[in-house]
């Protein structure tokens, strides 16, 4: 069967109802005026540079009694995870009743680009563990991570295992070697030392367009042809401008820091290896005794569900358990199944370690 | 202002123009010269009007929305013009599939070319190859530089190539001679780019090529399994798939990420020499270097790191202090658990001398109750926290 369906003049109509949406979407576009992010009411309770700790303000009546700290990727900003009301996994996650602190890592510049990971892992992380713990008056809290949040919890839970009772992993890559990576497959090659010499810090921009390059025509070209079919709708519109305020504000990524995790996670693969070593102390994985809920989404394109997996035959924890979320890297965050998904199973899962 | 609505109605009497053009044209090939598309010319028109009086985060956003709609703008016109051809023939297999393959040879054909119209032309049809990896390292790292805009881009290979040569034969001679090397190691490592560049644009104009073959195989595949396209929009998002697959196809390679370490070590190799270069000047003219300023920032660096370090083992012996004291208040004192040294005076019962004694009192009452010999209780005592002083 001759398979275009469609006539000349019929393309030309499209092109011009395409036309005719983009000037209705440009109106829009002048009427929605500044985005706002970040939804949930927190406060700040203890900063150090640029990272700043944050405690939300509880939402649920009855509180589970060991508070959970989200510790953010060096990589954009955190409030991906409060993105507004009724896609927020903070928000989700108050309403089941966990008391929630969070990790704000900032905006580092060049006078910062000696940091190492020993300084966000055994510092900024185990201080904000030692405030929180204070605070509470307890000598062990919950710790989730997200990302490469998740990778830095994986190494402080391994190096501080005394000081955390239940572990939960989000998004994480484990093993950078699995053969669907394309991020390892790009920086496998660079010399790391030459690039972090060079550049000091590494350009936000340049990682921006990095995680764009994974699929470019889709995440360049083709999302924006289908915003064209949504911009009639303020509130549509609206949140297609937060996720995208969200995408490309993305701090420049300390120097050093940059360094190690390149070459010790994604060219050497380390963490699996057991190999990493952080402040002069080898990150092994088998300290991992706390209870870990590993989860992980389906299709994620940055992280492949292979990676995050990876973590299973490598902790020392008898009590080890995984979700899959049916979405992507971002939809676990955001997505409304997202939203009815993730806050339940952590709540269900941490309940019965309490 | 050029408002929307004037836009829309030069848009239809353009649009006109262009079916009443096209009808006219019906054995027209792909050509270099796409100034024919109407629509994206005067889309271009418009946004230029309008674009200034939107927020900036608006005018970028709406921008690249733009930039797809030129691709859908080329799109339409290249499957107008075939559909139009096919509409001459009667529609029998092998007729329109050797016109589909013409019009996906002709596309192929300008891929190949490197001249600057069917650059252009490309740019309308891919658009996303612009943002390619390539582009996206020169322009991040020109952002990065200290030299001013994108001087990288300034520097073709073509042109720099002719005088490379040259200079790369030459010795470097007298007083300068430490600078002319420099120089000539700054040609060389951006002629190594250029070289690598080039091979990385060959790589990815395979790709593209792939694209190409890809969406005229599927569109003759989805001829056998009776599946249509209804829309440009269908034509779009299948263009979009082969560009997606074709690109998957070659960077999930072991030979793409060899090849980009190689590209972005040639830049970074290039960036850090003219950085260099900069730096002596600078440290001539007595102003701080990124050395200099490196060095401090490591020392500032080193030193605060020791400063918490300290600040840390303060903390925590205070803690341990007041944990100290803290158990000394909350405990209850009751005889047995009485640890306060006393400091007493007794007689030697053999030999009369007195001795000074500091003991604990309630482990010697303890001691004292549960043993009988004096020998012995002071042979323990001696064990448990009791230092004799001989007088």
């Amino acid at each position: 069967m001759f398979p275009f369906q469609m006539r000349p003049d019929e393309i030309i109509r499209e092109i011009g109802e395409f036309n005719a949406r983009l000037v209705q979407g440009v109106h829009t576009l002048t009427e929605i005026g500044d985005v706002d992010v970040g939804f949930s009411r927190k406060h700040l309770v203890y900063q150090e540079d640029k990272m700043m700790l944050y405690h939300f303000e509880p939402r649920a009546e009855k509180i589970n009694p060991v508070p959970l700290l989200i510790v953010y990727a060096l990589v954009n900003r955190p409030y991906m995870a409060d993105l507004q009301d009724g896609r927020s996994m903070i928000q989700g996650l108050l309403d089941v009743g966990l008391d929630i602190y969070l990790v704000d890592w900032g905006y580092p510049d060049s006078a910062d680009h000696f940091l190492t990971m020993d300084d966000y892992i055994n510092g900024y992380i185990d201080r904000c563990v030692d405030v929180i713990c204070d605070k509470h008056k307890l000598k062990q809290i919950n710790l989730l991570g997200i990302c490469q949040g998740g990778t830095f919890c994986l190494c402080y839970a391994a190096l501080h295992p005394q000081k955390i009772k239940n572990l939960i992993t989000t998004v994480t890559p484990v093993d950078f070697h699995t053969k669907n990576d394309l991020l390892s497959l790009m920086v496998r090659n660079i010399d790391v030392d030459l690039l972090v010499d060079t550049l000091g810090n590494i350009p936000g921009e340049l990682l921006n367009w990095t995680y764009l390059t994974l699929k470019p025509f889709r995440l360049m070209g083709q999302k924006y042809m289908d915003l064209v079919n949504m911009l009639d709708d303020k509130e549509q519109a609206r949140n297609f401008m937060r996720m995208e305020k969200w995408i490309f504000d993305s701090p420049d990524q300390v120097g050093e820091t940059f360094r190690e995790f390149v070459k010790q996670f994604y060219q050497g693969n380390g963490l699996v290896k057991g190999t990493v070593v952080i402040g002069g102390k080898k990150v092994d994985l088998l300290k991992i005794t706390m209870p870990v809920l590993n989860i992980y989404a389906a299709i994620d394109h940055l992280v492949p569900p292979d990676s995050s997996k990876a973590l299973r035959g490598c902790v020392g924890t008898d009590d080890y358990s995984e979700v899959e979320f049916p979405g992507g890297h971002i939809g676990i965050y955001v997505s409304s199944k997202a939203q009815k998904m993730i806050p339940s199973a952590v709540r269900d899962w941490l309940a019965k370690r309490t | 202002m050029f408002s929307g609505n004037d836009w829309l109605e030069i848009q239809k009497q353009y649009l006109e123009a262009f079916r009443v053009f096209n009808q006219f044209l019906p054995g027209i090939k792909v050509k270099p010269d796409q100034s024919i598309n109407p629509v994206r010319d005067t889309a271009e028109f418009w946004w230029k009007s309008v674009s200034q009086n939107l927020p900036a985060g608006s005018a970028e956003f709406v921008g690249k929305i733009l930039e797809q709609g030129k691709i859908y703008y080329s799109l339409g016109e290249q499957f107008s013009r075939l559909l139009n051809d096919i509409n001459k023939l009667d529609k029998s297999r092998s007729g329109w599939e050797s016109l589909l393959g013409q019009q996906f040879e002709d596309l192929k054909t300008l891929f190949s070319k490197s001249d600057k119209e069917a650059d252009e032309t490309l740019h309308k049809m891919f658009g996303a190859w612009q943002l390619m990896p390539m582009d996206t390292l020169q322009r991040t790292f020109s952002l990065a530089s200290i030299m001013p805009g994108d001087f990288l881009g300034d520097l073709k290979r073509d042109s720099l190539q002719k005088v490379t040569d040259k200079f790369l034969s030459m010795p470097g001679v007298g007083y300068t001679r430490e600078s002319q090397e420099q120089v000539l190691e700054g040609i060389r490592l951006w002629n190594e780019y250029q070289t690598i560049s080039h091979e990385y644009n060959q790589a990815l104009y395979k790709v593209g090529i792939g694209a190409i073959d890809a969406m005229r195989d599927k569109i003759l595949a989805m001829a056998k399994e009776d599946k249509e396209l209804k829309s440009l929009r269908d034509i779009y998002d299948l263009w979009i798939d082969c560009n997606e697959e074709s690109y998957a196809s070659y960077v999930y390679t072991p030979e793409f990420s060899e090849l980009y370490g190689r590209l972005t070590n040639a830049l970074m190799a290039v960036k850090q020499h003219g950085r260099n270069l900069v730096d002596e000047y600078l440290g001539a003219l007595n102003v701080p270097t990124y050395k200099g300023i490196n060095t401090l920032q490591k020392r500032q660096y080193d030193m605060r790191r020791e400063q918490k370090t300290t600040l840390r083992k303060i903390q925590d012996l205070e803690k341990v202090i007041s944990d100290l004291e803290g158990r000394k208040h909350q405990a209850t004192p009751t005889p047995t658990e009485i640890r306060k040294p006393v400091l007493s005076v007794v007689k030697s019962r053999s030999t009369g001398k007195q001795k000074m004694v500091v003991k604990n009192i309630a482990r010697t009452r303890n001691r004292n109750k549960t043993t009988a010999a004096g020998k012995k209780t002071t042979k323990h005592m001696k064990n448990d926290n009791v230092i004799v002083i001989k007088l």
